[in-house]
């Protein structure tokens, strides 16, 4: 399989994310043709067309951008943090506990911005929660964040079939909604962007670290890595992007564990393009998936988490396939 | 034993007291390695040889005692200081991740770049250079999980090249490696280290390896006491056998270096 040269790659891809932007601008009930879309994008005025683009689809796009966009880095910093190619940004429970948080705002009645709140302490609690057990009086290890983290999920798991099952029929579907991941109830604030592009920043210093910390630890240390505070900081990194996207648009799946995946598929492995390549892709999928999600059944709306699965589970297999034909066919088996 | 630490050797060890979980594997261990040498490290499994590499390279914490890098502290070197000077292959690599074999050398290039610099046309050629010297050139472009256990291991040994510090520490280097590339590889080695004042230490179970390449010796016991000294001096079969807990025997052949056999 020929591969692309990451350069490219990554300009594919920012052509992707803005076509993506256009159509998610393009589509939902209410034509509004594409020049009208770019008269009023910059130059808003009262008419319709421009309160459809401005209040409804914009913000909805913007979500749709930072969430994919952090989920997708969130999945690769956990990938390499617990050197596991399963994990995703809420095996560690930051996804339960907010959902928790969310649930039980939802169950008392409390709505918006009582509802993101309480979904960011969830968060929150269950970060220091796992942090601080994992940590507790041994040396860190990825072995036991795995563990702990696992473990905490499978339990806010508990709590949150208990809040389902002793909820009225009218709360539940809005549970549901939040438990899939929803774009339609999310708000985005001025700091969202400013906080993915100093994570991304970061992660980009940190990059060539990654590499090797996603060999193993000890060979990290051996090429001079400071693996303790490297550990803490993607630690960090991932609980907090993974917390502002699921505060924002609920638990979408899937976006977090293929992407890094599809990408190191398609030959992009180095972090130094890993990852501005996995925010581009996540930002364009769940832009996209979002799309699909308030047009396919209109006007009736999907939660956007189904749609990431049902679109991501074809491609990812084929990719899957299509690759291992590439490793182990013909005129390739002479290992050993 | 007392250890002259002038003229600045490459490392010197003083007084080291090492131990893993509760067992105690080096006591007052001391020793140095000047620019140009090879010491071979021999002893039983769980005598401490991996760990004695590791704390030479500053991932083991120390009990006690002092090692020296350049006449300065090891603790006082920055962690990419000490990977810029000293070099660790290690016994286990872990492959969960997917990465190309041409990538995997390149991590070696890490302590010597800066993350707002791409890979400079050195380091790709120190790279290409590695894998010719590990016969891998042909495997650049494949996957790491794809490789055998010796191909895996010659990998490793690409990469320290790639990382190309003063002092390596090898941690049994001819694990899984056929013989012509045990041979060669080692002797490649020997050949940059003497042409550059670099020095090798080296852990192995074969007698033969640490005869032939090495020219000072360590021998760990599991009571953790210690010999060091020339080879012709410690590579004795009493020697041997007391600390293998075996009898050794030493063939007699006419090569250049003592040639040994498990009785």
């Amino acid at each position: 399989m020929k591969t692309l040269p990451p350069f490219y790659s990554l300009v594919l891809l920012c052509f992707a994310l803005l076509a993506a932007i256009l159509i998610s601008l393009f589509s939902g009930s209410y034509a509004v043709p594409i020049s009208e879309i770019f008269t009023v994008l910059f130059s808003p005025d009262d008419s319709v067309n421009a309160q459809i683009i401005h209040d409804i689809r914009l913000p909805r796009t913007l979500s749709a951008i930072i969430c994919g966009a952090m989920l997708a880095l969130s999945g690769v910093i956990m990938q390499v943090l617990l050197r596991n190619p399963l994990a995703d940004p809420y095996i560690l429970g930051v996804s339960g506990g907010s959902a928790v948080g969310a649930l039980t705002a939802i169950s008392l009645g409390a709505s918006g911005i009582w509802l993101t709140q309480s979904a960011l302490v969830g968060a929150i609690f269950s970060i220091l929660l796992v942090f601080g057990l994992a940590t507790r009086g041994q040396q860190w290890s990825s072995q036991r964040l795995l563990l702990t983290g696992v473990v905490v999920s499978a339990g806010w798991g508990a709590v949150i079939n208990v809040l389902l099952t002793t909820s009225t029929a009218s709360t539940v579907q809005s549970m549901l909604f939040w438990l899939m991941g929803d774009l339609g109830q999310s708000r985005i604030s001025s700091w969202h962007f400013p906080l993915l592009i100093i994570c991304l920043t970061i992660l980009f210093t940190q990059a060539r670290a990654l590499n090797t910390l996603a060999r193993g630890e000890l060979l990290a240390k051996t090429l001079g890595v400071r693996v303790k505070r490297l550990n803490l900081m993607l630690f960090l990194l991932a609980s907090a992007m993974t917390a502002t996207s699921v505060v924002l648009a609920g638990s979408v799946g899937f976006v977090g564990l293929i992407i890094p995946h599809l990408l190191r598929l398609a030959g992009i492995q180095d972090h130094r393009w890993l990852i501005p390549a996995s925010a581009l892709l996540g930002a364009a999928f769940l832009t996209l998936a979002d799309c699909l999600a308030r047009t396919l059944l209109a006007p009736q709306q999907l939660p956007v988490g189904v749609l990431t699965a049902v679109i991501g589970v074809p491609i990812f297999l084929f990719m899957l396939n299509y690759r291992q034909e590439y490793q182990h066919g013909p005129g390739d088996s002479d290992e050993n | 034993m007392k250890t002259d630490c002038s003229p600045t050797p490459l490392l010197c060890v003083q007084n080291l007291c090492l131990s893993r979980g509760k067992k105690i594997l080096c006591q007052q261990l001391s020793m140095t390695i000047l620019p140009g040498q090879s010491v071979a490290i021999l002893g039983q499994n769980g005598s401490g040889k991996s760990t004695l590499l590791h704390a030479l390279q500053g991932i083991h914490a120390i009990d006690s005692g002092s090692v020296k890098l350049l006449g300065r502290e090891l603790s006082a070197w920055s962690n990419r200081e000490v990977a810029q000077h000293i070099g660790l292959l290690l016994q286990h690599s872990r492959d969960e991740m997917p990465s190309r074999v041409d990538d995997f050398a390149m991590l070696g290039r890490l302590p010597h770049s800066h993350f707002w610099r791409s890979d400079s046309p050195q380091d790709r050629s120190a790279v290409a250079q590695a894998l010719k010297d590990t016969d891998l050139t042909s495997l650049a472009t494949r996957d790491v999980e794809s490789l055998s256990g010796g191909e895996r291991q010659r990998l490793a040994i690409a990469l320290i090249l790639t990382q190309n510090p003063a002092l390596y520490l090898l941690d049994e280097p001819g694990n899984h490696l056929d013989i012509a590339h045990q041979i060669g590889l080692m002797e490649l080695l020997h050949h940059r280290i003497a042409k550059t004042g670099k020095a090798i230490m080296f852990a192995t179970h074969d007698m033969n390896l640490a005869a032939r390449f090495a020219d000072q010796i360590l021998l760990l016991n599991t009571d953790a006491s210690f010999v060091f000294g020339s080879r012709d001096d410690i590579l004795q079969e009493t020697n041997l056998s007391r600390i293998y807990g075996h009898p050794v025997k030493r063939a007699l052949t006419d090569t250049e270096y003592p040639v040994f056999f498990p009785g």
